[in-house]
């Protein structure tokens, strides 16, 4: 790694965080002060929901923690070669998150995949909400006076 | 300390002391059976006992009883007054301004404790707060009337309920309402059942007379009223239910009407416990919910025995349904029970389409047969025993406690036991796993405590305390729920029938093939030969590395760290007949290594090779001693009160022969061959080859110190540097996602390493460059034995070589 990426690597933690904090800040004031009512505020909301759907999505992937036997041991479920075998594309997967010992025990907490849905979800209504303010806001300004 | 409790400590061995058979209590302030069992001794005393013994019986009751209620203004004895309010003031009530007198304070701490309990108070002002005998009899015991930690709001309700409801019926004993569900709460609940079906004398018990009884009782949503309530009740006792995820499970409320949500609910508890799924109270589902054996004549696939399975006893087996027979792989010397599985019986069983699972029990009947050092040498014989049988790797055995242990006895030897079990199957390199057969108490608690695969209930042993009032383990595989005789033609023998969750499938074969590293070196060639006439891209080393870690070590998280596999060369190579073999042994330890976690540490250095600044990490490492020395970071902050210093911790869990560890000696010896492998590999040999050159060539015999020269440039400080490195760096980011991901996420500990004071975790990086070093000594030391070890194992290679 060279001096440059290494010091990206240092930095672009903190600076993430102070995005999504600031988004976060952002979010809570607009909401008060109706600022929902522009477009470019729907950014933030965003942000902060890609952040949380960052950590839910972490959560999730590394439920097996690099060695599934022995997450499976520590949970008390038995780890099935055969079911493993047969679905073997399934850890792998991006959505739904599944990392299961067995047919009946699943690794990934049952909140995130649902978590993930809900954050898409949000996601597609800021998008939405962000449209919506600015036709509203076009139609406005085009009112004559 | 309670000045109260000392106050009625020193009072009643002051008073009591010298009084025949009377036993002194300690004078520490702090309620116990032993303050209220002198409290008991004294009143006893006072009825004209003599001499006075530790306990509330019989005629301590009639004596009361002729006695009369004790109420306002009482004042025939004041000693017992002044017992009763004692009593109060250990249980938590304010007894009394002063002593002796039943005055209007005493009268109100006794309507309090009646109205925690859930009886009525008896009426206003100094009116009701009467002592009667059987009220007499609960201050002067152990029981909580209010909720204590670990209970719950809906399960202290159903305790007054049904103290209000039954507390004036003979049979009935006012019990605890402390939100615990208990024994005594189970028997409470069992005798109410018995009241409303009429039958003349309740007893707790699941008769005949009880059964026949709910067979009546077949609710569905819509219906109302007591019946329901007592149901609800019972499936709050058993909630919640386990869900086969990682959260805690479904839960129930209590009720009195069958909605749609109770339902739904019976419907989860049934498909849990393997009942027919129809949502409703039918006879299964109470005898589930309120015994440990549940229906014993209900259908079941499974069974154990101690008799030999015959040709003629397998196809009785098969004819009348079973598919899974449990038997012993032992027989201590002095039994007469001849009870370990006979040559060729494991092929009868094969042959004859079951499948069976082994138990190893040794003795096992009482306290004194459990300590850590039995179960370590157990576990060793299980080991050898089993290994004789050819059970395969991975094989659950179950380690048998074949008596009624109580919590504390639980607690003090049967954990302590099924860490040495768990301790002597890691010393054989974690061939077998160890699973529990016992209550459910005890499954439930050597489950959690020891990492138990799977638990073998002892339903049947219905009265047991471990079974009364404990939920069945949210892990059981097996539930045995009676014993009976087999009567086949003129042959019989005894047979248990176990209910089969199927979470243990059983085994239905042994001698697996491949064990010896030779035929993991001829995998390997084979898979690598199809790599190399895949016709999809990729690198055929890779590709081979991929496919053998893909179903372990292929999700997510290692997609993120060294790349996804390449999926097409695994629907490929499983098209040309090949599958994932698991694991061979080394032919210099011969320990068992398991192949995938070895090939995806090679993947993982393969192709992230070590910076160039050799005390820089990367994901390579991550994939290899990295990872291991993180989980091994959880370990120690979750036995961090037990071994503050890491160093010590670090010495005596990791890589330690016979420790049963995240990061045990196999890991080590997988991440060493991993590292050598990509280090070959990426100097021009293919994986086939390199391999073959670590395994037969004797490239294992120096495997840790090329190890440490090459991947820890062969000093302690740049050791010191990469696992500092390793558990701290903020530089790479998949590293940091590792630290994160392993340590708090995977292993719960908030406290990441970088977290911690240089001086907590120096010691603890020390530890890891002590253990790097004292096992390249030991791989010095024993050379000659690894030389005598391979050169065995050639032979054998040359001889199978020349049979096929």
């Amino acid at each position: 790694m060279n001096a440059v990426s290494a010091l990206a690597a240092i930095a672009l933690p903190p600076l993430l965080l102070a995005v999504f904090v600031l988004s976060l800040w952002k979010t809570a004031r607009g909401l008060s002060a109706r600022r929902w009512e522009r477009p470019g505020w729907w950014a933030f909301p965003a942000v902060v929901l890609t952040g949380l759907g960052c950590v839910a999505w972490f959560a999730g992937v590394f439920s097996g923690g690099l060695d599934t036997r022995e997450a499976c041991a520590s949970r008390g479920a038995g780890y099935d070669e055969a079911y493993r075998s047969e679905y073997w594309r399934e850890p792998s997967r991006w959505f739904p998150l599944h990392n299961k010992c067995n047919a009946g025990f699943d690794l990934v907490p049952a909140w995130v995949n649902p978590t993930l849905v809900a954050i898409a979800l949000l996601l597609v209504g800021c998008a939405a909400g962000a449209v919506t303010t600015a036709v509203i806001g076009r139609k406005k300004s085009e009112k004559p006076d | 300390m309670d000045t109260k409790v000392l106050d009625a400590q020193t009072w009643v061995n002051a008073t009591y002391g010298g009084v025949s058979g009377y036993v002194r209590c300690p004078e520490d302030g702090r309620t116990g059976w032993s303050t209220m069992n002198a409290l008991v001794m004294g009143l006893q005393h006072e009825l004209g006992i003599s001499p006075v013994v530790a306990s509330f019986g019989p005629t301590t009751m009639s004596r009361l009883q002729a006695l009369g209620d004790i109420g306002f203004g009482w004042d025939k004895n004041t000693n017992i007054v002044r017992i009763i309010q004692h009593g109060l003031f250990c249980k938590g009530y304010w007894g009394a301004n002063g002593y002796g007198g039943y005055g209007a304070v005493t009268t109100e701490a006794v309507k309090n404790l009646l109205t925690d309990m859930g009886l009525p108070d008896g009426g206003t002002g100094t009116a009701g707060g009467v002592t009667t005998p059987k009220i007499f009899k609960c201050i002067l015991n152990m029981d909580a009337y209010t909720k204590v930690s670990g209970g719950t709001d809906d399960i202290r309700s159903i305790q007054r309920w049904l103290n209000g409801s039954y507390w004036t019926r003979d049979a009935y004993t006012i019990g605890p309402c402390d939100g615990i569900y208990s024994r005594d709460v189970q028997k409470s609940m069992m005798i109410a059942i018995q009241y409303e079906l009429g039958i003349a004398a309740p007893n707790g018990n699941f008769g005949p007379a009880t059964q026949a009884g709910l067979q009546t009782k077949n609710l569905g949503e819509g219906s109302s009223g007591l019946w329901v309530q007592l149901f609800s009740a019972a499936c709050v006792f058993n909630s919640p239910v386990p869900t086969g995820t990682s959260e805690t499970g479904t839960p129930t409320t209590w009720r009195s009407s069958y909605d749609s949500k109770l339902r739904e609910w019976v419907e989860i508890f049934q498909r849990f416990s393997k009942l027919d799924v129809n949502g409703r109270s039918d006879y299964r589902t109470w005898a589930q919910l309120l015994v440990s054996m549940g229906d014993p004549d209900r259908p079941a696939t499974g069974s154990d025995t101690r008799f030999e399975i015959t040709a003629s006893r397998a196809q009785w087996l098969r004819n009348n349904g079973y598919a899974v027979v449990g038997r012993y792989i032992y027989d201590p010397p002095g039994s007469t029970l001849d009870k370990e599985i006979k040559p060729g019986e494991l092929n009868t069983m094969f042959s004859n389409g079951l499948k069976v699972f082994p138990i190893y029990q040794d003795n096992a009947r009482q306290l004194s047969d459990f300590t850590y050092s039995q179960g370590y040498q157990h576990a060793l014989n299980a080991h050898s025993l089993a290994s004789g049988y050819g059970f395969n790797r991975g094989t659950v055995i179950y380690f048998a406690v074949d008596y009624d242990a109580t919590r504390d006895e639980i607690d003090a030897a049967i954990v302590p036991y099924f860490h040495g079990v768990a301790a002597g199957l890691a010393y054989n390199g974690r061939r077998y796993v160890h699973g529990v057969y016992g209550s459910r108490n005890v499954c439930t608690v050597v489950s959690r405590q020891t990492g138990a695969r799977y638990s073998f209930v002892s339903g049947m042993s219905w009265g047991f305390s471990g079974n009364l009032g404990f939920p069945i383990p949210a892990n059981w595989s097996f539930n045995q729920i009676k014993e009976f005789k087999v009567t086949n033609g003129s042959d019989t023998f005894d047979l248990d029938r176990d209910v089969v969750s199927g979470i243990d499938p059983g085994q239905s074969s042994v001698n697996q093939p491949s064990g010896p590293a030779d035929g993991f070196i001829d995998y390997v060639q084979r898979l690598y030969d199809h790599a190399v006439a895949y016709p999809g891209e990729g690198d055929p080393n890779q590709l081979v590395m991929e496919y053998i870690r893909h179903e372990a070590y292929g999700g997510g998280d290692w997609d993120f760290l060294i790349g996804s596999y390449n999926s097409e060369f695994v629907d490929y190579a499983d098209g040309k007949g090949m599958s994932v073999m698991t694991d061979f042994t080394d032919p210099y330890t011969a320990y068992e290594l398991g192949a995938e976690h070895l090939m995806a540490s090679a993947n993982g250095h393969y192709v992230s090779w070590m910076p160039s600044n050799p005390r820089s990490v990367n994901a390579g490492d991550v994939a290899g001693w990295g990872g291991d020395l993180l989980t091994l970071y959880v370990d120690w902050r979750r036995a961090s009160d037990q071994y503050p210093d890491g160093r010590t911790f670090v010495q005596q869990k990791m890589a330690k022969v016979g420790v049963a560890s995240s990061f045990g000696y196999n890991d080590l010896i997988e991440d060493a061959d991993a590292w050598l492998l990509a280090k070959a590999v990426r100097d021009g040999r293919t994986i086939a080859q390199a391999v073959r050159d670590l395994y037969n060539g004797g490239g294992g015999l120096t495997r840790f110190s090329r190890y440490w020269s090459g991947r820890f440039s062969g000093n302690a400080e740049d050791a010191k540097f990469l696992a500092h490195n390793i558990l701290t760096a903020a530089d790479d980011a998949k590293v940091i996602a590792a630290q994160v991901g392993l340590v708090t996420v995977r292993g719960g500990i908030k406290t990441l390493p970088a977290m911690l004071g240089y001086d907590d975790l120096e010691p603890f990086e020390q530890g890891f460059v002590d253990v790097m070093l004292a096992r390249t000594g030991t791989e010095r030391r024993l050379r000659a034995t690894y030389e005598a070890n391979h050169e065995k194992y050639l032979k054998a290679a040359r001889s199978r070589a020349a049979r096929e």
